[in-house]
């Protein structure tokens, strides 16, 4: 049993220890919340590289799958994720598409094949892809032919979704 | 005498006044007894200041209260001291833990852009010069190559290059690659992964007839993460 000198002497130094404690602990909460801050924005930015991918690999397959036994619907499939100058190009140019598509029995398909971001900020992006694929129409005879395309893509985030600006290919 | 054992005769007088009667003396005319014995007049204290009830705690109290020197003061103490220490030892083990993302579909990228950006154009300058070469000066280049791999890809590397070595230098080749694009398709902070968009030329000479041709293609670079830097690990072309 303490004698009560000696408590007393146990008891400051037990709130001098609980005084310490609280500083360090106040101390780290502030380091926590700029951990968890910084670890929530490098999510955000890692995800957004996904976001970009899995945008430009959509467009991108929508571009090389078209049929001209379903025109329309091929082309809309590619006009639902462009934006800009592209989704304006593209929106004009659908009826002679169409029409070439029809005239020359096109079949494009394919799959991509990587896609590699090249740049990237919060709201644009340019993305390099790689596809493997096959064509045929009147010129092949209707045979499929291999064709592998270098593509590169302008993409810019319209209301929260990636859409294509742009799309070229690299000779 | 209270110490005296034996019991007094005399009659107890009064028991509420401990004096006698008083005794008669000659000549002195004697006073009637009073009839009741008046006790003396209590003594009037002054009333106690009115004071908040303070529980004054006894000795014992004191060292088991919650004062300074209190028991219960050092036990609340103790579970400060122990809470803290848990809610310390929590923001250390937050703060030191790794949460080391793994690269998946959505999330291909876990380096941060410095890191990625490095390793991609590591990947690119050495595809560079692993696909770029000379007959003049084959074996060198070869070695020089083989420093930007890793050591199983290099040993791939060099025996792919042995095989063809004599008709490469038979034909006077040259191969010169250039990346025009490229971009990160997986990173974390061991490997990353590289598409690269190449253009190669090549100029030799068949049957004392000299040809160039130009071709165009796409590689998939894997580039590892050593105390040498960035080295190549493994290059997959379409």
């Amino acid at each position: 049993m303490l004698v009560p000198g000696t408590r007393v002497g146990l008891n400051i130094v037990l709130y001098v220890l609980a005084l310490l404690l609280a500083c360090g602990v106040v101390f780290g909460g502030v380091l926590v919340v700029q951990e968890h801050r910084d670890r929530d924005r490098a999510a955000g930015e890692q995800e957004r590289y996904g976001d970009v991918l899995a945008s430009a690999r959509s467009e991108v397959e929508a571009f090389i799958n078209i049929d001209y036994r379903q025109a329309q619907e091929s082309i809309d499939a590619v006009a639902a994720g462009a934006t800009g100058k592209f989704a304006t190009d593209y929106d004009s140019r659908t009826k002679n598409v169409i029409e070439v598509l029809e005239r020359n029995k096109s079949v494009m398909d394919g799959q991509v094949l990587w896609a590699g971001v090249t740049t990237l900020d919060p709201d644009s992006a340019t993305v390099i892809v790689a596809t493997t694929g096959t064509v045929a129409n009147v010129s092949t005879d209707n045979k499929p032919v291999a064709r592998y395309f270098r593509l590169k893509l302008d993409l810019q985030k319209v209301g929260g979704a990636w859409k294509t600006a742009d799309l070229e290919f690299v000779g | 005498m209270a110490d005296n054992p034996r019991k007094s005769r005399r009659p107890a007088v009064g028991s509420r006044t401990p004096t006698g009667r008083p005794r008669k003396i000659a000549n002195t005319p004697v006073e009637p007894a009073p009839s009741v014995v008046e006790p003396p007049p209590p003594v009037v204290e002054p009333p106690p200041p009115v004071v908040e009830p303070v529980e004054t705690p006894a000795p014992e109290q004191r060292r088991t209260g919650a004062g300074l020197g209190g028991r219960r003061t050092t036990f609340a103490l103790i579970a400060a001291v122990v809470g803290l220490a848990l809610v310390g030892a929590g923001e250390v083990v937050y703060l030191v833990r790794d949460p080391a993302p793994t690269v998946s579909a959505a999330r291909p990228v876990v380096t941060g852009e410095l890191t990625h950006r490095a390793a991609v154009e590591a990947a690119a300058r050495s595809t560079e010069q692993i696909l770029s070469t000379s007959y003049e000066d084959y074996d060198d280049q070869v070695d020089q190559a083989a420093a930007k791999m890793t050591d199983g890809f290099a040993a791939e590397y060099r025996e792919t290059s042995a095989g063809i070595r004599d008709k490469f230098v038979a034909n006077k080749t040259r191969l010169q690659v250039k990346a025009i694009a490229q971009g990160v398709v997986q990173a974390s902070p061991a490997q990353v992964q590289a598409l690269l968009f190449l253009d190669q030329y090549v100029q030799k000479s068949e049957n004392g007839k000299p040809s160039t041709d130009y071709r165009q293609y796409r590689a998939l670079v894997t580039v590892v993460h050593t105390d040498h830097g960035w080295l190549v690990s493994n290059i997959e072309t379409q």
